[in-house]
Parts: structure tokens; sequence; C-alpha cells
């Protein structure tokens, strides 16, 4: 023990442990996560036009025809001139609503509440006029960190027939209107003193902004419940990440029912990674071969 | 019919002639033409709209008029954001010979009655996945492990039952929020029923520290599983029980008790097994997160009781009686607090037969070994912790107290030799941490101690000697003591840990002989890394001091290592790293007294303390195309090693005597990975091969004579999954596997081929099910020899109601006894077999309440 010196060790212990912290002392703590906006999850990729108005609908979507599962969700709708941009706002709120929540180890009747005022399952961005004439389906079904598909086609806008019947949504006078439009039969509500030419999803082409949409068998129901001009710094984001990988709406709908129909499948084809499930059961490792669907209700039935 | 209705249209045609209503909108003060305005036209006394338009870029419009517009009064009203409503009332009579309109709007103060809208913007990060289970799980899901398989990007390894997401293994896993298990999460997965969870959550970089969350880097992921609100606070009761006939009455029976609440946790299970399970390996730890950097340190422990261990896998070999109860319990006292209790007992007899025949090549001589053996290893053990914790935005600190007493007992029976290895092992050991936060600083600060006392008592008989006694008995007291810190700054951070440990270790053998290798180390490992955009770059230098009094031993060793990787974009990934490290062995490769490891193995080392350098590189690259379900990697790795001193090994009349050497030995070598996948959405099929080639340098002392040699193995791994129909897959795996020894200066082994291969097939209708797997094993167990096995399965399980489950199963159809193969390490070829369980059938029912 005599060639240890213990106060020599201990000397240079402390020496070694204030020294870094005294260098790092100057450097100002940046917060990198966990109090970013929902902008940090939407506003990715580039501006491509300043943002003018805000309209945020109410969405509910039937998930499961067959059991009538209802996802309950917020539409935002982003205005800049001619040019939309509509996404679903629960998919960005929920996540950060939990993990918040989960932070502060918050009491499980509390996640329920929120889960219940959170739940949405559209996983669509819709660009209408971007680029210019042509209409672009941002998705992220199969999760934003495995693949966002990019389908850019051509705007079409619904052959509207406008009726006198009205309805007062978020207190503007709005005429009902009606057309078939992507496999879905229309009605719309739209209010002339809101005179732009913008609607949820790929609605559009009425003299006023519309409000309200649902379809006939109300699978999709959009009702307006707020309207705000934004803010002089807001721009609207054309979303390109380094996960988006284009393609065309055959493609694009092909991966959607694939993912669908066979996810396990749909995953090992995506990732490379394993072919087969095997769990660890009580029984030893047993192979998880069945497959699982995810039931499929699309917005646009071609 | 249809041509007179085609002529009368031609004919009414000129006379039903639209009417085009022309005009221009302007702004009033300036003149400018004002784009996308709305037109509308509608009956002048009435609000029915009757058509509209909107103004083009030099605000012009059209407005087509029919017959029936023509001849009402009708309303024009011009519409633009921010200008005054515009009316004009258009009579009939003016319809006829419509004049371009010249509208101009006046600009309006009139505020737009906006609503605001509440909840936005938000306050997020999107760092959490959740899976809504409904969509993922089935009736014939009886655990929660069996459902989180299913969810994509999740893994759960098969034969740990480790949970990871896009390859990172989970370092928590909480029922509503509580991590009740304590890192021994297969006591959540393999219990919890699968239709009690409502959603499972993906928590991506994971921050359990209140105190730090948004303050520091982290890129851990853990997972919180929901329970459905009737399966909250309630308990949860489970029982299974299993009869089946392998040679004589197999069993196997469970019963558990689970209560998930928000104040309190509970996890209580008991299990029983005689069917070959491997119950003991929930018990194991899977993930233990709050350890941070600091080192872990085992009981010196010198004749360690060999584990049971089987090519082929131990569930087809091992025959068992195991006994396991658990007792989970967490208590949360308030927001931030919780303590958390669990104690555990396990009673694990394990036993298998097996042969091992070696032949250690040196020069053009060889050394010849045969062992047939039945094998027995009895483990008794007790383990209790008590973790508490205090958890708040400003403050963390937590302390996790343990104790584990172990009790070991293996028999060796060969032909005419008997070896009894009893291993006794108290441990004690805590861990601290302490957070201490500052407004612009992070330091933290952690403890471990360490308190062991293991002795071994090794007896052999055997027939060439008298019999033997050897007594060991260690006393080992460690502890580490660690500062941290880190700090972003842009696209910056910074890392920092320094510390102190050191151990007092106390051996003696009972010839008398002593030895205290105390050890003292002195650490600091700064680390900088830089994220921007698709790359990521890490630089971190290790600086380490260590102190061995007793071995005169000091030194200071400085090792860098670098990490790089970049994603550019959705197709190509680049990973690079490499890195040097030095390490010092264990007391097994310094301990200076002679003594034996079992009957046949003497050790005698000298007192240097042997320091290892490892370099290693691995550059990586994958490509895949994920619409066309494409993926392809390549990857290429380096190593080389440096002891400064080396094991030589000496054979005489039956006794293995290893020593060790003052001269520096070195190895190297290097691997080639590939990986190709092609998915088919449209054929439901997923093709897979990965292929590895790997050749290894290295050089050895035996019967006083180096050796060098020359290893190289070829792998190629194809899977195939194909799913036809929603109700059957079928399956495909398949290893082959070439293996060469060169032995330099003398002979080249002859190259040997194994593989196994295997189909499987799972037909689900209704409520049945049914899962048949077959294995092919072709081993060459010599030169041009081949080995040949079939091993088939089956399991059929039916889903009587919702609270009954039955399944039945035979293992081993075709009754198979022994599984053989030969492989190459080092200079070395062992052929070894083991006998496998014979055909066997198990009928398992499983209860549920409520």
């Amino acid at each position: 023990m005599k060639n240890f010196n213990l106060s020599f060790i201990l000397a240079a212990f402390a020496i070694l442990a204030l020294l870094p912290l005294q260098a790092f002392a100057q450097f100002r703590l940046s917060v990198s996560s966990g109090s970013r906006d929902a902008a940090v999850y939407q506003n990715v990729g580039e501006p491509i036009v300043k943002m003018e108005y805000k309209v945020l609908y109410e969405s509910k979507y039937v998930i499961d025809v067959e059991k009538n599962t209802i996802a309950e969700g917020q539409l935002l709708l982003e205005i800049g001139g001619s040019t939309t941009k509509c996404y679903n706002l629960n998919m960005v709120k929920r996540d950060s609503i939990s993990r918040v929540l989960m932070a502060q180890n918050a009491p499980a009747k509390e996640y329920e509440q929120q889960y219940r005022n959170y739940r949405g399952g559209l996983t669509w961005t819709v660009f209408s006029n971007f680029p210019a004439n042509q209409t672009t389906t941002v998705d992220e079904f199969a999760g934003s960190s495995m693949l966002v598909t990019r389908c850019e086609e051509s705007m079409e806008i619904p052959e509207w027939k406008i009726t006198a019947e009205t309805q007062e949504v978020l207190g503007y006078t709005c005429t009902l209107a009606t057309t078939s439009f992507k496999g879905r039969e229309w009605k719309a509500w739209f209010a002339l003193d809101l005179p732009m030419d913008a609607g949820p999803w790929k609605l559009r082409g009425l003299p006023g902004l519309i409000l309200k949409a649902e379809d006939a068998e109300q699978h999709y129901c959009f009702t307006a419940t707020g309207f705000e001009k934004a803010k002089p710094d807001e721009q609207i984001y054309d979303r390109i990440s380094p996960k988006t990988e284009k393609m065309d709406r055959k493609k694009y709908e092909g991966l959607m029912e694939f993912y669908t129909s066979d996810m396990m499948g749909f995953m090992a084809s995506v990732t490379g990674q394993e072919a087969a499930v095997v769990v660890s059961g009580n029984n030893g490792p047993e192979v998880v071969t069945r497959k699982f669907t995810t039931p499929y209700n699309p917005i646009e039935r071609k | 019919m249809r041509y007179i209705a085609v002529l009368l249209l031609f004919f009414f045609l000129p006379v039903q002639a639209q009417q085009v209503l022309k005009g221009v909108v302007r702004e009033k003060e300036s003149g400018q033409s004002i784009p996308s305005a709305t037109v509308t036209l509608s009956k002048a006394g009435d609000q029915q709209l009757l058509t509209f338009t909107r103004t083009g870029d030099t605000g012009q419009f059209e407005l087509q008029l029919t017959s029936a517009q023509q001849n009402m009064d009708l309303l024009l009203t011009v519409r633009s954001l921010g200008r005054k409503m515009y009316t004009q009332t258009l009579p009939a009579a003016a319809l006829k010979n419509p004049r371009d309109l010249q509208i101009a709007l006046e600009s309006s103060d009139i505020a737009l009655r906006e609503v605001t809208i509440k909840g936005a913007p938000v306050r997020v990060k999107s760092d959490t996945i959740t899976y809504d289970l409904s969509e993922f799980a089935s009736e014939k899901d009886q655990h929660i492990s069996e459902v989180l398989a299913k969810l994509p990007g999740v893994q759960v390894d098969k034969t740990t039952g480790k949970i990871s997401y896009q390859g990172k293994s989970i370092s928590k896993l909480m029922v509503e929020g509580l991590d009740v298990s304590g890192g021994q999460y297969r006591q959540v997965t393999d219990n919890l029923k699968a239709d009690a969870v409502a959603k499972a959550e993906v928590l991506e970089n994971y921050q359990p520290i209140q105190a730090l969350q948004g303050k520091t880097f982290t890129d851990e992921v853990a997972m919180n599983l929901k329970l459905k609100d009737d399966s909250k606070d309630t308990w949860m009761f489970a029982l299974s029980a299993a009869a089946g006939y392998e040679q004589d009455l197999t069993y196997s029976g469970k019963a558990n008790a689970l209560r998930f609440g928000k104040g309190a946790q509970d996890l209580w299970s008991y299990k029983t097994d005689h069917s070959g399970k491997d119950v003991a390996g929930e018990l194991s730890y899977l993930s233990n997160m709050d350890r941070g950097h600091l080192h872990a340190m085992s009981y010196p422990e010198l004749v360690p009781n060999p584990a049971l261990s089987s090519p082929i896998g131990m569930g087809r070999v091992r025959d068992n009686r195991t006994n396991l109860l658990s007792v989970n319990h967490l208590n949360r006292v308030s927001d931030s607090r919780q303590s958390r209790v669990m104690v555990n007992y396990i009673h694990d007899e394990n036993s298998m037969t097996n042969g091992v025949d070696e032949t250690y090549h040196y020069g053009n001589k060889t050394i010849q070994t045969q062992e047939r053996q039945d094998r027995l290893l009895v483990q008794d053990k007790v383990s209790a912790e008590w973790d508490s914790e205090q958890n708040s935005t400003t403050s963390y600190q937590r302390n996790q107290l343990k104790l584990d007493g172990a009790w070991d007992r293996g028999t060796q029976q060969l032909d005419d030799v008997f070896q009894r290895l009893k291993n006794k092992r108290l441990e004690l050991q805590n861990t601290f941490h302490r957070l201490i936060g500052k407004p612009k600083s992070i330091m933290g600060f952690r403890s471990y101690i360490h308190y062991s006392y293991s002795p071994s008592d090794l007896y052999f008989q055997r027939p060439d000697r008298e019999d033997q006694t050897q007594q060991y008995e260690a006393h080992q007291l460690f502890t580490d003591n660690q500062f941290y810190s880190n700090f972003q700054k842009g696209a910056f951070r910074m890392e920092w840990y320094s510390g102190l440990s050191g151990n007092l270790t106390f051996t003696e053998l009972n010839d008398g002989n002593r030895y205290h290798p105390h050890r003292f180390q002195l650490y600091t490992v700064p680390s900088v890394s830089y994220n921007y955009r698709s790359l990521e770059t890490q630089l971190q230098a290790s600086v380490n001091y260590y102190h061995q009094p007793v071995s005169h031993f000091h030194k200071l060793y400085i090792d860098p290592m670098l990490r790089l990787k970049w994603e550019p974009n959705t197709r190509w990934a680049l990973r690079l790293n490499g890195s040097q490290s030095h390490s010092l062995s264990g007391l097994s490769s310094y301990y200076p007294h002679l003594y034996w490891r079992n009957y046949r193995t003497q050790y005698r080392m000298n007192d240097v303390v042997p320091e290892l350098t490892h370099r290693s590189a691995r550059v990586e690259t994958a490509y895949r195309r994920v619409i066309h379900g494409f993926y392809t990697s390549l990857a290429f790795s380096t190593f080389d090693m440096r002891y400064n001193q080396t094991t030589a090994m000496n054979y005489d009349q039956g006794v293995f005597l290893y020593q060790a050497l003052n001269r520096t030995t070195k190895s190297s070598g290097y691997a080639v990975e590939g990986r190709i996948s092609q998915g088919s959405y449209k054929w439901k099929l997923n093709a897979t091969l990965d292929m590895t080639y790997s050749r290894n340098r290295g050089e050895t002392y035996i019967q006083d004579m180096k050796q060098n040699y020359v290893g190289s193995n070829l792998t190629f791994r194809p899977t195939l999954r194909w799913s036809p129909a929603a109700y059957l897959t079928w399956m495909y795996d398949g290893v082959f596997m070439g293996s060469q020894t060169e032995l330099e200066g003398s002979s080249t082994l002859p190259r040997l081929w194994n593989t196994q291969q295997t189909v499987s097939l799972n037909l689900g209708l209704a409520d049945f099910n049914v899962n048949l797997s077959v294995d092919y094993f072709r081993n060459e167990v010599a030169d041009h020899q081949f080995s040949n096995l079939w091993l088939g399965d089956i399991d059929w399980n039916w889903n009587v109601s919702k609270k009954v489950r039955m399944t039945f199963s035979i293992h081993n159809i075709f009754n198979k006894q022994t599984y053989q193969e030969t492989f190459y390490s080092t200079v070395s070829t062992t052929q070894q077999w083991v006998r496998l369980r014979s055909r066997e059938y198990l009928l398992q029912v499983n209860f549920s309440l409520p």
C-alpha cells in the first residue's frame, strides 16, 4: 500500500472533476426537446407560401365500418392564397400530451381523458394547388420514422350543385352544396361571407370557405370550430423530409392496401428485417405467423 | 327515338343559346384589379344562389346565364376579403343584351369575425408512437408479449423476451406509467393478459428524470402499456396447468395475481415446471437504465460452475424441476415519490447428457480427449430489492439496495470420474444516484458499492489420482463513484464523466495461499457529438489510470473512439466507427497460485496484470427502396487484439495445465456481412438472404510450441415468408455454415458444412390454430461424413371461451435421440453430441379471472 497515495489520488480526482465543469459552465443550456410547438411536426421542409388564415375542424371518421369504431380528431386547414394544406392536428397533439403526462407521472385517468379528447386516426396531409394546379397527398400511415409517402396528381375540383338550404356554422350562414367526388357523395356548407376557395381535405371550388362537410354515409364529417388570421410570420411548409418517398397514386394505394391487409408482411418488406415474428411465450419460442389486418375505410374510393 | 331527340336538340340549340355576363372587378381607391373575388348571382328578392365564379388575375369574370336565368331579375354580389360587399340588381330586360360590368369595391375596416382556435398551437414533440392494440390483438393472443411482437417496428427476442423498437432495446417497460418489475419485465409481458391492455406507447428520446427533461439529449426508448378501464386497479388472476408424458410424467403450472393501479401495483407469481420450459429466464434483468456509466463488478470467481448449454438450444435438451416464487410491489407515495420492493426465490434443477471429443492440433501432433457425461446443476437463489425514487422537475434521487444469496451445486458423472462443485454466493449492493440541477448546468453523482462473499468447494474422484478437495474463499468490496455532466449547444453536445473506483479483494485457498489483488482506477471520459441534419458524429476520449499495488502495476491509458452516421435520404445510410480500448483481465488470468478449475484442468498464472489492447473499425452502408420492398446492406469490420502475455497449455497424464507466459500474443481478423431482402406486396412474400464471411488469424502455445492458425467461416441464411391467404402462412429458414481451419506450418483441417433448415406452417381457422414445424439438420461431423436429423413439432390451440384456452402439443414427433455436430475453435476440433428430450405430449389448460 506504500506506493498508493490516497490523498494524491483524491486531489487529482477533485481537480479532474471540477475542470470540465468550469469549462462547460459557460455554455448556455439550450432546450432541445419537449417544448417545441406543433410547428416542429408540420413545419418540416421549406416554406412555400405565406399563411393567411387557419381553420380548425373537428373531424369524425369511421375507422371500422363493421364495428362502427369512430376516431375523433381535429383537422387544421392552412390557407395561403389559392394554396391550402390540411392535416390532422391530433396526430401531433396526442403524442405530445401523453409525453407530458408521462413525464409528470400523471394518474392513469388523466391519460384516458386526454385520449378521449384527442383520438384521431387520419394520417394524411393534403396540399391543394401545390405544386401549381396539383394536389399533393403526404401520408405517414406506417409511422413517420418508417415511410412518408408523397403523391402528386393534377388538381380536381368537384362539380358542385348549390342548394337553397342554409345552416349556421361558427356564426356564419352557410349554404349547402352537394357533389359526387372521389367515390363518395359529399355535402358541404360554405360561408359566402368568407369568400376564399378552400375547404377540408380536397374539397374546394365553392364561392366561400367550406365550414362543414360530410359524406352521405357519414363516414367522414368535418365541422369548423375555429377560424383565425395567421400571424404575420407564419408560413406553409412543404413537409418534405428525408423519409419522403414520391410515388403515384396507384403505388400509394397499393401500399396502403398492403399495410392494412398484412401489416407484418409490409413491415418485413419495408425494413428488410425480421421476416417473421417470434414470441417467447410460456411454451418456449412460438412463431407468430398469423397476419393481422387493420380496418381500411379510405376517404378516397378511386 | 334517339335520333329524333338528337335532331330536336339541334333544332332548339340556337334558341336556348346562353348569354354570357362579363365584367371586371377593381379596387375603388386605386383602380387596381382584384383577383379571386367571388361573384355570385342569385334571384332578386330570394337568397337562392344560382351560379358563381371567381375573378381571374386581372379581375375579370364571366358568368354563363341559362335561358331561365335570363328571364328573371337577378342580384349580382361581389365579395372579396377586406373589402365591402358589392351588390347590383340586374333586371331581366338588361340581361337580354348585357353590357360588360365595371365593378369597384371599397376597402373595409371591418375585421373578420374570427373564432379563436383553441388548443393550437400545441407545445409538442412527436416522440410518442401509440399503438391501439385492438387493431393488433386477436383472441388467440394470450399474453401481452404476443401482441407486442406484432406491432410494426417492435421486435420481441425469441429466447430472452427482450423488446426492442427499430433495433434499439427498450430501457424501461411501464404499465400505466409505472415500472413495477424494475427491469425484469418478462414478469409483466409473460403474465399480463393480452386483452387487458388497450394501448402500447413507444416513447422515443425517453428521459425518465423529470429535472432533465428538455435539457439533455437522450436516445433511449421506453414502452408504456395502458390498460383498459375495467382492468385498472383491479386484481387479475390467471391459472394454468399442464400435464404430459415424456418417458415419465411431465407437468407445468402457474398461478399469478396482478394489479396495476395508479397508487399501487403488484405482481405476484408462482411457477412450477417439469416440462423443459425456461422458467428462470423470467427473472433476468432485461433493462437497467439507471446505471449510467458506472462500472460493473462481479464477484471474484476462480472455479465457475459451468452453465448447462447445448448447440441446439436448452429447450430440446434440459430435464428440469423448477419452482419460482416472485413478489413485486410498487407504492406511489406522492406525485414525485415511489418505492418498490421485490423478493423472489427460485429452485432450479437441470440435467442433461452429452459427450465431447476434443482434438488439439499442434505441429503435426494432436492431443485427444473424450468426455461422456451426465450433468446436473441445482441452483437455489433468493433475491430481494428495495428501490426508492424521488423524481420532480427540480431534483432527482434514487437508491437501489439489492441482496442476493445463491447456492449452486453442480455434479458431473463421467465413466470413471465424478466431480462435485458447490458454489455459494452472498452479494449486497447499493446504487445511489443524485442529480444536482442548477439553472444553467446539469451535474449528477452516482455511487455504487458492492460487497460479495463467494466460497467454492470442489471435490473430484478420478482413478489415476487421489480424491481431490479444494476450497476457495473470496471477499470483495468494490465501489465506483462518479460525477457526470452534459450540455448541449446548438448542434453540439458535450458529455463528460469522471470517477474513482476500486476494489479490495481477499482470496484464500485451502492450502493456505492467500492473495489480495486490490485495484484502483481513476478515469475521466469527455465526449463531443455533432448532429446536423442527416449527419451524426461523436468523438470520445477515455482516460484511465489503473493501480494494482500487489502487482506493482500502474498505468495510464488514453483511448479514442469515433462514430459517424450519415443518412442523407430515405435510400442511403452510411455508418462508420472506429475505436481503441485497453482493458485489464480479471482475477483468473493473473491469480498466481496453482489451483484446479475442474477434474482435468489446472491453472497457474503469474502476478503480471494482463493488458488487452483492442482496436476495431467497422463501416456499413445500406440502401433501401421502401416502396419496392427492397433492402440491401454491406458491412466490413476488422479488429486487432494484443495481449501483453499469453496463456500456454500443456497436457500431461490426463491433466491440462494452463500457465502464463511473458510473451505478447496477437490476433486479428476481418468480416464481411451482407444482406439482401426483397418483399413483394403483390405476392405477400418476403425473401431475405444474409451472408457473412469472416477470417481470423491468431497464435497459441501448446506443449511449449507456438502454433499459428487461421480460421475462416462462411454463412448463408436464407429466409422466406409467404402468406397466400389470411389463414395461412408458410415460412422457411435456413442456415448453411462452412468452416475451415488452417494450421500454419502443418495441415489444413477439412472444410465442414453444417446446415439447418426449418419449414413451418401456420393455419388459423376460427378458434383453432395449428402450428407445424419441421427442422432438418445435416451436419458434417467429419470429412464427408454427415449426420442427418429430422425434428418435428406440432401445436394445436383452441380458445374454448374468453377465459379458457387449451393447447395440445407434440414435440419431437419423430422421437429422435441425439443431436451431433462438429466445429472448429482456434486450434481445436470439437465433436459433440447431446441427448434430446424424447417425443413428448403435453396438454395445457389456461384459466383467467376476471
